[in-house]
């Protein structure tokens, strides 16, 4: 049975943690068009290759980030969500810095 | 039939001891073997070498393998079925019983099949029994009967094994000279190693492939004791890897239990099967594999037989050759398939010097069987002229006893199991295995690596170094050292054929001894268009008995790919998957263990005879009083906390703890409710939507102070919120804390006209009229001494007041009630009560009256959700929805008593349409129309308007659309 | 639920502490507030520290503290604990919302072997770790023994569960 290297918990098997939902940013619901909204909830990229998961380590309620190959099933990385926000959020200011 | 004790003397003889007999029976005739046996040795050295009868054609069969590698030696010990006689040690009294026969093993009434076997070839089920219609229900029972391994004895005792999980750094499975080797380099470089052996010793093929040690008995507790002093090692023998799961999880069963083992590095010496040759009768009791001739020698001190054929296709048939002629067996000849020159010339020599004829390019076209004891007692051998072609005529010889060394096949299970992939080398006519998960190794004749052979004689030491250096390459990765050891390389002479496979015109070439298929079954599937090996393997069955393909897998694909006119590189063989050996379920289930939860009142529950269900993992109070009066007792229920008071126990209820600056921020995103307004000190209901705007959970939200709200759920859905909110949040970052208090408190709801007379005798100092303490307040004040929560909130729709205390004081607070209310006849009222009561009001419950699609809009909720107000979760497929119209509509109904039984379910119809179903339905007074509420069109939902039910069997019933409440349509009662 | 009376044989024996005194906090400002007052907390998540006022603290989050005390009655001092009143300190609801179970004797080791899934020695339970997991299908926090773990453990779970991991582990100590 596979294992995930829980950041806060170390290497634990997999039925310890309850999956997430892949990470993804919501859409301005007070301006987005309804085809933007309807295509948010019910289409998915189905990405062959690495995506980004929440994933919760159901003893100690930790929930955190998993990179994950889809085609390999291999767990690449797991970081705290802080992380992921804090360079979110530097890229994003990266990317506006430009204009 | 021999005397048991005449065995042959030491050093033969590794398991048993001569000195010891041992009384058992098969068949209800008596015997003797030596402790140590098997059953199936010490029957073979009793001379009784048959020991079941064949799946289909009921033909007499003895052991192949004498290893449990075949399913011929599978017997009923002692009322248990499947038993593998070959590898159950002996025991004082054992009794032990052939399967699959009618009659018994010599004279099974169901021999008769064999002759019939034209009539059955491979799928014959598939391609009759259907005509004439019926026939099958004829056929089936029969056919049920006459088949099967063994019987399931009805009463047999309930078994418990736990289970156990250990750790290692390396685990290696297979303790023979490669996985030894292999496991003692790992230990003494610093792993912790755990090493498996399926068998009751190590030394795997030592222990009877051993012409070449002086005293093997010597070298195998050698072995042992190195195996055991050393510290890092925890050797587990007569344990059998089931299985390999994802991150080296093994699945191994040892002492009747299960141990989980998980390691960092999985190492499998686990060998090769010898496998046998094709030719017809190449199943009868007496033609037995070259190593299982070796093993009867060597770990049993047996005689194999007076009279000896040996067939091969590579140098373990010559070396058998020698071992049998040392054991006493006169050897006839050796039948050597490959051509002259092949053969190792330092042993042809010893055979030679032995006496024993010697005849290259041959092979055995038939074996023949006495016409009274169903066993070998000739065979028939040809020059080879053409690959799988023998000539016209050769000569007979009489044996009792015929060797097969057929070529190997790695045991390549486990490692397939974990998607490595097999490759055929069309030169070497050998399988080898690549494609290995990250972290698994092989040593050993698994990876091809068999050792080699000097001046005749077998040398493990170029083995044990590539092992030593395989372990070192894990080693390195788990950087327990540097640099592995230097690569050797350890290349093999060739043990296979490229077509041991001889087709007789009179069949019984046995491909699959388990499911007695024969070269024209194969060849038959694939006519009949099954050309994938997968497909010929699920319409003959081929590999899929209790073998599991170990010696069927290679002909089988030697043979579908020549048939198809494909590599058997493309052909391959079919996918393994776990378990490798048999496991049985109790031994998977380990001990019955469902997780029950309980509040803090249960015991009091009890004490009240209380009739307790199941709500999710929780037990709670349907109704108090035996379950034979079950309306009677709930109306009752219903009826006291309409004109009295009663108490019910909802500590079940979920609860959150919501506290810090951003608390309201967190609430408002979450709940559909605009909840910024709600004052300290008050309560309000709320609903939760998911992203596509449908209900999910609902309950009550109360400001408790300035940054601080205590949010109650439902039973089964608060553990899923919780974890919802507290994912939001981990993306949010609002400044707030989550607690799940759920178990933390205690609840109890006291309601009725006389629960403020009840409350004001357990909180003398707390005001409770209806100006201070309002509908809807909540208020921090100690009951019966214990500090709580107090909410009026109107579930039932009576005066009522909800206590939250800390669950440890929970009965204490249950029994304070009780005796406060005891003068106003307070009594306990349970789940099934409170539905009704609550019904009445027209109250919905979540998962109940919702479903996955519920939108607030169908349950009157509409009111609660208001997207404009700003973002909650859910919000804006709130408006889309709003905006497209919604199609259907909760409504309540009433049905006249008398008129029908309806029930939960039920569907409303329109015409011929289903257009809803009822949600919730009872009856709250004796009596008493029945009320309900069911989801209808919204075109046709207006009180006054006729509701069409359908019940489950089909009776129509119509009831009439009313306004909810049923009751106190003004809330008058519960806001006094 | 009978308390204070310890079932099962010198090899294995269960005893429930679920009355015993203990706190949790959670918060930013815990680690300050708690440090203020003197009170010595373990540097990493899912580590303890026997603190010499009695009692042991667990580090059960980023900043989530918990402390469950020695004794019946106090068992160390537990006031710097229930009198946080800092900004960013959220006290926690453990004396209610878990039960707490202690196991001990000879065969813990085994018995740790037939219960956890995890690696013991990885997990830090032979140092001063311990860790949040689960046994028998809950949720749970395992504790090695003042001793050490081949002396025993200590379960907290869900106070619901009570019962249920009780006949549990009663269950294994019958077996022994």
């Amino acid at each position: 049975m596979k294992q995930i290297l829980c950041p806060m918990n170390g290497l634990r098997d997999i039925d310890e943690f309850v999956y997430g939902g892949v990470v993804r940013d919501m859409p301005d619901t007070a301006h987005c068009s309804d085809e933007d909204w309807s295509e948010y909830l019910f289409l998915m990229d189905n990405t062959a290759g690495l995506v980004r998961e929440w994933w919760l380590h159901s003893p100690s309620g930790y929930w955190f980030i998993a990179e994950r190959d889809t085609v390999s099933d291999v767990i690449s990385a797991t970081f705290d969500p802080s992380l992921f926000f804090t360079w979110a959020a530097a890229e994003h200011t990266q990317a506006n810095s430009d204009d | 039939m021999t005397d048991s004790l005449d065995r042959l003397s030491a050093p033969a003889g590794l398991l048993i001891d001569r000195s010891r007999t041992v009384n058992f029976d098969f068949e209800g005739r008596r015997h003797q073997g030596l402790s140590g046996d098997s059953l199936a040795s010490a029957l073979y050295a009793s001379g009784e070498r048959a020991l079941s009868r064949s799946f289909k054609y009921h033909r007499r069969r003895g052991a192949l393998s004498m290893a449990g590698q075949d399913a011929n030696t599978l017997v009923s010990v002692n009322g248990e079925p499947n038993v593998l006689a070959d590898m159950i040690p002996l025991s004082e009294g054992l009794s032990a019983r052939a399967q699959n026969t009618w009659g018994g093993l010599r004279f099974d009434a169901l021999a008769v099949m064999n002759l019939l076997g034209g009539l059955l070839p491979a799928g014959f089920y598939y391609r009759a029994f259907y005509r004439p219609r019926g026939i099958w229900q004829f056929w089936e029972p029969v056919i049920r009967a006459m088949a099967g391994l063994g019987v399931l004895p009805n009463r047999a005792p309930h078994a418990l094994s736990e289970k156990r999980h250990l750790h290692a750094d390396v685990v290696v499975v297979g303790a023979g000279p490669a996985g030894i080797s292999a496991a003692l380099t790992a230990a003494r470089h610093g792993a912790s190693v755990i090493l498996i052996d399926e068998n009751r010793r190590v030394g795997g093929s030592l222990t009877y492939d051993n012409a070449h040690l002086k005293d093997p008995a010597q070298r195998i507790a050698e072995l042992e004791e190195t195996l055991r002093s050393e510290p890092g090692i925890t050797l587990l023998v007569d344990s059998v890897c089931t299985g390999w799961f994802a991150d080296h999880l093994l699945s191994v069963i040892s002492a009747g239990s299960l141990i989980k083992i998980r390691a960092r590095r999985c190492i499998l010496a686990t060998g090769s099967f010898q496998q046998h040759l094709v030719f017809r009768n190449n199943d009868l009791p007496g033609v037995i594999l070259a190593s299982a001739a070796q093993r009867l020698i060597s770990l049993y001190g047996i005689r194999p037989g007076r009279r000896a054929v040996v067939a091969t296709v590579n140098d373990e048939g010559l070396q058998c050759a020698l071992d049998l002629q040392r054991a006493g067996t006169e050897v006839q000849v050796v039948v050597d398939l490959r051509t002259v020159g092949l053969a190792d010339s330092a042993l042809q020599e010893k055979l030679f010097q032995a006496g024993i004829r010697y005849e290259a390019e041959s092979a055995i076209n038939e074996a023949r069987a006495g016409s009274r004891s169903g066993e070998l007692i000739a065979v028939d051998i040809r020059r080879i002229i053409a690959a799988g072609e023998l000539a016209a005529a050769g000569e007979i010889i009489y044996c009792d006893l015929l060797c097969m060394a057929g070529g190997t096949m790695p045991a390549y299970q486990l490692a397939c199991q974990g998607g490595a992939r097999l490759r055929y080398a069309e030169e070497s006519a050998e399988f080898s295995i690549e494609n290995l998960p990250l972290g698994m190794y092989l040593v050993g004749a698994v990876r091809g690596v068999r050792g080699e052979r000097v001046s005749g004689e077998w040398s493990g030491i170029g083995l044990e170094q590539d092992a030593a250096h395989v372990a070192s390459l894990a080693l390195q990765s788990l950087g327990l050292i540097d640099e592995p050891s230097v690569a050797v390389s350890a290349a093999s002479a060739p043990v296979n054929h490229a077509w041991p496979i001889f087709a007789h015109g009179g069949g019984k070439e046995f491909v699959d001894l388990d499911e007695d298929l024969q070269v024209a079954d194969i060849q038959g599937s694939v006519d009949l268009g099954y050309r994938d090996v997968q497909l010929v393997k699920r319409f003959s069955t081929v590999g899929m008995g209790p073998s599991q393909g170990r010696h069927a897998s290679l002909p089988t694909a030697l043979l579908v790919a020549r048939a198809t006119d494909r590599l058997v590189d493309e052909t391959g063989v079919t996918t393994a998957r776990p378990p490798f050996a048999a496991e049985k379920l109790s031994v998977l289930a380990g001990p019955p263990r469902h997780p029950v939860r309980h509040t803090s009142l249960h015991q009091r529950h009890l004490n009240m005879g209380a009739t307790m269900m199941p709500a999710g993992a929780w037990q709670r109070p349907a109704f108090y009083g035996s379950p034979d009066r079950r309306t009677a007792l709930i109306q009752s229920e219903v009826a006291q906390v309409r004109t009295g008071v009663g108490a019910i126990d909802i500590s079940t209820l979920g609860g959150l703890e919501i506290r810090g600056p951003d608390s309201c921020e967190l609430l408002a995103h979450i709940y559909a409710n605009p909840l910024r307004s709600l004052a300290v000190g008050r309560a309000r209901y709320v609903i939760a939507l998911n992203e596509m705007g449908f209900v999910i959970d609902d309950g009550v939200a109360c400001r408790t102070a300035e940054n601080n709200y205590y949010v109650t759920a439902t039973t089964t859905g608060v553990d899923r919120l919780y974890r919802e909110i507290t994912r939001w949040n981990a993306q949010w970052r609002l400044d707030v804390d989550v607690v799940n208090v759920s178990s933390a408190f205690s609840a109890v709801n006291v309601a009725g006209p006389a629960s403020r007379r009840v409350m004001a005798a357990l909180c003398p100092d707390l005001a409770l009229d209806r100006n201070d303490f309002p509908f809807m307040a909540c208020v921090n004040a100690p009951v019966a001494g214990i500090a709580a929560r107090i909410v009026r909130v109107g579930f039932v729709g009576e005066l009522g007041f909800e206590i939250h205390i800390p669950s440890s004081r929970g009965a204490e607070l249950w029994d304070s009630v009780f005796k406060a209310g005891r003068d106003h006849g307070i009594v306990p009222f349970g789940v099934e009560a409170q539905r009704l009561l609550r019904l009445e009001k027209g109250h919905v419950i979540v998962g109940q009256d919702t479903d996955g699609a519920t939108h607030p809009d169908e349950v009157g909720l509409s009111w609660a959700a208001k997207p404009e107000r700003g973002f909650f979760v859910g919000g804006r497929s709130v408006a889309m929805h709003r905006a497209k119209g919604i199609g259907r509509k909760l409504v309540g109904f009433r049905l006249k008593p008398g008129a029908g039984q309806i029930a939960e379910g039920d569907l409303v119809m329109s015409g011929g349409d289903i257009v809803g179903h009822v949600t919730s339905c009872g009856a709250p007074l004796a009596g008493g129309d029945t009320i309900g509420l069911a989801y209808t069109a919204d075109t046709q939902a207006m009180a006054g308007d006729l509701l069409r039910l359908r019940a489950l069997d089909g009776t129509l019933l119509t009831a009439t659309i009313a306004d909810t409440p049923f009751y106190d349509h003004a809330g008058e009662r519960q806001e006094v | 639920m009978v308390m204070n009376k310890k079932t099962g044989s010198s090899d294995f024996c269960v005893i429930n502490l679920s009355h015993r005194p203990r706190f949790g906090v959670r918060g930013r400002g815990v680690s300050a507030a708690l440090s203020d007052r003197r009170v010595p907390l373990p540097n990493h998540v899912n580590t303890w520290l026997r603190l010499s006022s009695g009692g042991i603290t667990l580090r059960t989050g980023n900043h989530e503290y918990w402390w469950l005390s020695d004794a019946e009655q106090s068992g160390g001092d537990s006031t710097a604990w229930r009198n946080l009143s800092e900004p960013d300190c959220y006290p926690l609801f453990c004396r209610d919302s878990h039960c707490w179970w202690r196991c001990s004797g000879a065969a813990s080791l085994d018995v740790f072997g037939q219960l956890f899934t995890i690696d013991p020695q990885r997990a830090g339970l032979f140092a001063n770790g311990f860790a949040q997991t689960q046994v028998a299908h809950i949720n749970a926090i395992v504790v090695p023994a003042e001793g050490g773990l081949a002396m025993g453990f200590d379960i907290l779970c869900d106070s619901s569960y009570e019962e249920y991991i009780g006949g549990v582990l009663n269950e294994m100590a019958a077996e022994r």
